[in-house]
């Protein structure tokens, strides 16, 4: 499993806006339906926010993962939005989001839904590769940095 | 209305199956007073020397594994607690576990610490050990251990 194959250029929103985090989830989730990913939006929207209702997916660092597993989804997906603000996903360590990685998955793929979201905070911790993904202005750049890395 | 007992409680995540049954009880405790979970794993740099040392992969490759399966152990704790409706954070950081829990206990001023004690930490000092010890002497608050 390659983190950078699910990373296509389209599931990638580079300056994504939005006051509150359900916003940012939101646009995300549009990203990938727009790309053609194959799952029910409203699924995803209800089951992601219901995760954060039970307090938010940062993890530190300036990165959060809002993530589900749905019915409606026929393959794990990965989604990112870079803010340039910051949007608070209740990390522990106070500091707002700025690179927004969210995973959708099938249900019977739990495995693999760990696997993923273990690879993204794993990367994350690197300051290198966040600066790199922050700096970033091209969506296609972005799955080259997480693959120089993950490699 | 009386406060309740515990508010914040610190569970060690670990991939021990005390860890997990300290998991499950940490995750029951919590919904039972409604008490926010914060799921820690640490990454001890010393467990990652012992296990170069005597094992014949390389370094990073022991790094990575250790890093993602402590990952995949606290995304797995918490589809458990938020399939109880528990809220839960996580968070991985590296050091001497009895000095990073100890810190983290006090940071985010835990009611409670919970954490999984294999038979072979009570007593002889195990390949991966934790000082349980330790942190029942510093940690500013109860520590329940499960066996």
């Amino acid at each position: 499993m390659n983190l950078y194959e699910k990373l296509d250029a389209s599931n990638v929103v580079l300056n994504i806006e939005g006051k509150r985090r359900t916003q940012i989830i939101e646009k995300i989730i549009q990203q990938l339906h727009h790309a053609g990913a194959a799952f029910d939006e409203e699924e995803a929207l209800e089951k992601v926010l219901k995760r954060e209702e039970l307090g938010g997916t940062g993890i530190g660092f300036g990165v959060a993962l809002p993530h589900a597993r749905l019915n409606s989804a026929e393959d794990i997906l990965v989604g990112l939005g870079i803010s340039k603000k910051g949007i608070d996903f209740e990390a522990m360590d106070g500091q707002p989001a700025r690179l927004i990685f969210l995973v959708l998955a099938p249900e019977k793929e739990a495995e693999t839904y760990l696997k993923v979201m273990a690879r993204i905070s794993r990367l994350m911790r690197k300051e290198e590769v966040r600066e790199e993904l922050l700096c970033c202005d091209i969506e296609s750049d972005v799955a080259s940095i997480i693959e120089k890395y993950e490699s | 209305m009386n406060d309740p007992l515990f508010k914040i409680i610190l569970l060690m995540v670990e991939t021990t199956r005390e860890a997990m049954k300290a998991a499950k009880l940490a995750i029951g405790l919590a919904g039972f007073h409604h008490a926010r979970l914060i799921g820690l794993h640490i990454v001890d740099r010393t467990v990652i020397d012992r296990l170069q040392r005597f094992g014949d992969k390389k370094r990073s490759e022991i790094e990575i594994e250790v890093e993602e399966n402590g990952w995949k152990y606290l995304y797995h704790v918490e589809e458990q607690a938020t399939e109880r409706e528990v809220g839960i954070s996580l968070l991985q950081e590296e050091g001497l576990p009895e000095n990073v829990i100890v810190k983290k206990a006090e940071a985010f001023h835990a009611d409670l610490i919970v954490l999984g004690m294999p038979k072979a930490r009570r007593g002889v000092r195990h390949f991966t050990e934790v000082n349980v010890e330790r942190i029942i002497e510093l940690a500013p608050c109860p520590v329940l251990t499960v066996t």
